[in-house]
């Protein structure tokens, strides 16, 4: 399996081997070449005639010869280094290189020593093939000159013809050693190439190990990371809870001892403004009375709504049938100088939610635009369906998959920077001037939102505008057709028995007084007990039970649940400024129930209770 | 042994591209001018060395007026050396062999050429020294190079050798090319004329500078005084 990868690791060892090599013999020919130049000219500078002298042929000879014979070498070493032919060149011109020496040095036996030195030095390349032409030049020297010029070699004119086969032995028997030896050290390179290839696969392998193993802590680092942020992000979700868990306690407990004395301050106002002409000099007083009643009122409301502890009371819708019925209240609240644009869209989807809420959404929205519009502008109302899919939910908390439908309250006003974004949500945070806003607005819309099952996201730009949207999740229901409003409802008095449940006294004198004027006959209970005793002591027909919800000892949802199996033409209507969980869960009303809300006007309540009355399908 | 060829990767000879077969064959061309250049180099090198000098013709018998001292005991060895030739440093080591092999039954003059009007010690070279430690040696200077025009050298490293009876034995070189050390006819002609009384041949080829300028009248044979 490893046979590739050794044979390259030892091909390119060998390689390298063989250039460096190259280079080496590339310096040795240029070093022997001035020092054949520098020992002819030290041995024979000067050739003699009597008394005349010139240059000794050695030396040109060794200039010229033996730059002859180091020139292609060390040009081949350079250029073309690691090549075989290169080698074979360097082989030849080493050992011809030696025959000059000898010459220059007079055939000095000592010279001849420069041949066995060659070849050793041949073997440097580790391979022993460059050993055949080395040997080869020095045979075939003895060889010839033996054949020709037997005295230049041997010394004497009659030698034998066998005779350099002789030296050439000599020289085989180096090579002999050479051999062994460029096999074994071939040998030990083949065990190193095995070696490196099998610590390189091991590396390999250690590598992708700890690739895989830093992608696994990446991966577990980004998923840790991923969860602290996540967490980071519950812990600052479950903080704003119990925040506005703790201003909604504040605000309920407010609210249920503040609507109470609302409803007595706006119903006797309401009362007495009936019983007064408006000429009289105190109408306008109480005119003011009812004013700063009604704007009490409305504060309580906000401060419930983002709270989350107002009652809902949800209904199939089709916002654009909401966003139709409020664009005239809509337009006379943004004034002339800004252009309201509404754009529905088509085949929208139904949502659940309570129809005065959202128009209370809408109204603070568009409020909050005006406001940011000082100078005009456009304000763009637009609804559509949008499919929510898991890859945008897995983006964004608490948002789940599924069809939405969005409303989309763009503005062309000031806009927005981020720090002023990340608070707009918060209660009583406002960028206006002094007296101008509540600082409720915004979350009270939130609070809607949120309580309704939505989200809201805005978008907001400095000095081009903002954009808020609202998703509300798809129900697959059919709308139900808007009952007629309050207002529109004729007020009818009735005759019927109402048992009136009220612990607030105040609260039960006006309530009683309003019934009564309303032509109902009515039966007062300070308590649940003393509710079922009247009941069970009244004889004729119990028509209707008007009942506070959150009264000491028995609250209204279980004195009803006493009453109602014992006087089943009952209906029920509860009536809170603030209620726990009695009736509503998550402050939505239980389907079938009738509540009306604290404080109320007589109007309201003689149109609520006559409502109830007429309502076939009432639960407790 | 493991075998290493297994992936046939091991031949280190890059493959040739194919349009590099221009660069083979000029590889090819410039290796084969090389070797010509090269062997013909080494040719007139050969040439330049086995080309002998002009050999001498000595007197057949011991001549009567040289200044030089014949053994009358044993042989005597005339070298008639060009001081400043540096072919003869080999003639000079070679008689030393022959001054080893024939342990003290040989008398040996090296003569120095000294031409007219040259400087003193132009004749003391380390071809002089050498010469001088020798054992059994004696060297002379020759003074105008009369000793060399009585024993008709005109090569350096003529050597010439005469009998106990004055007759001529041996004349030639010493060395088997121009200053080439090593076995040679001469030298074991004479270590064989002097230890055993004959030898294969009497004369050689003599290896060296000419003793004389070739146009000098010098090399003609005058009577001169030498002064050992």
């Amino acid at each position: 399996m490893i046979a590739r990868p050794v044979a390259s690791i030892f091909n390119d060892q060998r390689q390298s081997i063989y250039q460096h090599t190259d280079r080496m013999f590339a310096v040795l020919m240029a070093i022997q070449w001035l020092a054949g130049i520098a020992a002819a000219y030290w041995i024979s500078p000067r050739t003699w005639a009597g008394t005349a002298s010139q240059t000794h042929p050695h030396v040109w000879a060794a200039l010229f010869l033996g730059g002859a014979i180091s020139s292609l070498p060390i040009a081949l070493a350079l250029t073309r280094p690691g090549h075989a032919s290169t080698r074979y060149t360097i082989a030849v011109a080493q050992m011809l290189f030696g025959a000059v020496l000898i010459h220059l040095t007079g055939g000095r036996i000592e010279t001849h020593f420069h041949v066995f030195g060659s070849l050793a030095f041949l073997s440097f390349y580790r391979d022993w093939r460059v050993l055949i032409p080395a040997t080869f030049v020095v045979a075939a020297d003895h060889f010839l000159r033996g054949l020709f010029w037997p005295e230049s070699v041997y010394g004497v004119l009659g030698a034998s013809g066998w005779r350099w086969l002789e030296h050439a032995g000599w020289v085989l028997f180096e090579d002999t050693f050479l051999f062994i030896a460029i096999k074994r050290s071939v040998s030990e390179m083949w065990n190193i190439a095995e070696r490196t290839a099998e610590t390189k696969r091991l590396n390999a392998g250690l590598e992708h190990h700890v690739a895989e193993r830093t992608a696994q802590l990446v991966a577990a680092n980004q998923k840790l990371e991923k969860e602290v942020a996540e967490r980071k992000l519950a812990e600052e979700q479950l903080r704003q809870a119990q925040k506005m868990e703790a201003v909604g306690k504040l605000a309920g407990g407010v609210a249920h001892d503040f609507n109470n004395l609302l409803t007595v301050i706006n119903g006797q106002t309401d009362l007495s403004l009936r019983r007064l002409s408006q000429d009289d000099p105190m109408y306008q007083k109480l005119e003011a009375i009812k004013g700063a009643g009604d704007q009490a009122a409305s504060l309580t409301r906000q401060l419930l709504a983002f709270s989350r502890k107002q009652v809902l009371q949800p209904k199939v819708l089709d916002l654009n049938q909401v966003i139709f019925g409020t664009n005239k209240i809509l337009q006379r609240l943004i004034g002339e100088d800004i252009d309201l644009l509404i754009g529905l869209g088509p085949e929208l989807g139904k949502v659940k939610a309570d129809p005065n809420q959202i128009e209370q959404v809408l109204m603070n929205l568009a409020v909050n635009a005006r406001d940011a519009m000082p100078h005009g502008g456009k304000l763009t109302i637009e609804t559509d369906n949008v499919l929510v899919d898991e890859e945008y939910a897995s983006h964004h908390f608490s948002v789940h998959p599924g069809k939405y439908v969005v409303l989309a309250v763009s503005d062309t006003g000031c806009g927005m920077d981020e720090t002023t974004q990340s608070h707009i949500f918060d209660p009583f945070f406002t960028t206006k001037e002094v007296g101008k806003g509540t600082g409720l607005g915004l979350s009270t819309v939130y609070g809607i939102v949120k309580q309704s099952g939505g989200n809201i996201w805005v978008y907001s730009e400095v000095g081009k505008g903002t954009t808020f949207k609202i998703y509300l999740p798809c129900v697959e229901s059919h709308a139900q057709e808007p009952k007629i409003r309050a207002a529109d409802i004729n007020l009818q008095n009735g005759t019927e028995t109402v048992l009136l449940v009220e612990d607030e006294k105040r609260v039960r004198d006006m309530t009683r007084e309003i019934l009564q004027e309303s032509g109902y006959h009515v039966l007062e209970a300070e308590h649940g007990q003393e509710a079922l005793l009247i009941a069970d002591r009244h004889p004729g027909t119990i028509h209707l039970m008007l009942s506070d919800v959150v009264m000491p000892q028995m609250s209204g949802r279980e004195l009803a649940e006493r009453l109602v199996p014992l006087r089943q033409e009952m209906k029920v209507l509860y009536m809170s400024g603030y209620t726990d969980d009695a009736i509503v869960h998550h402050g939505v009303l239980d389907e079938g129930m009738s509540f009306i809300e604290k404080p109320f006007t007589p109007n309201a309540l003689a149109r609520k209770v006559r409502e109830v009355l007429d309502d076939t399908l009432c639960r407790v | 042994m493991k075998f290493f060829r297994s992936a046939g990767a091991i031949e280190a000879e890059p493959s040739y591209q194919p349009h590099a077969r221009r660069g083979r064959l000029f590889l090819l061309l410039s290796v084969t001018l090389w070797l010509l250049i090269v062997v013909g180099g080494l040719s007139a090198l050969w040439g330049y060395e086995g080309t002998p000098g002009v050999a001498a013709k000595p007197p057949s018998t011991w001549p009567a007026d040289s200044q030089l001292q014949r053994a009358a005991d044993g042989d005597t060895l005339i070298m008639l050396v060009h001081p400043h030739c540096p072919c003869s440093r080999a003639s000079i080591g070679e008689l030393a062999a022959i001054m080893a092999h024939c342990q003290g039954r040989l008398k040996a003059y090296v003569l120095f050429l000294k031409p007219t009007g040259f400087s003193d010690d132009w004749e003391k070279t380390d071809l002089w020294r050498s010469a001088a430690s020798i054992p059994g040696v004696q060297t002379f200077v020759d003074n105008g190079g009369a000793e060399a025009r009585r024993f008709h050298a005109a090569t350096s490293g003529q050597t010439i050798l005469y009998g106990a009876d004055g007759r001529l034995l041996f004349s030639g070189g010493i060395t088997a090319a121009r200053g080439h050390s090593g076995d040679n006819a001469g030298r074991n002609a004479i270590v064989s004329l002097v230890n055993a009384g004959s030898a294969e041949s009497a004369d050689t080829a003599v290896f060296g500078c000419p003793l004389f300028d070739p146009n000098s009248e010098c090399r003609k044979p005058q009577d001169e005084t030498n002064n050992f």
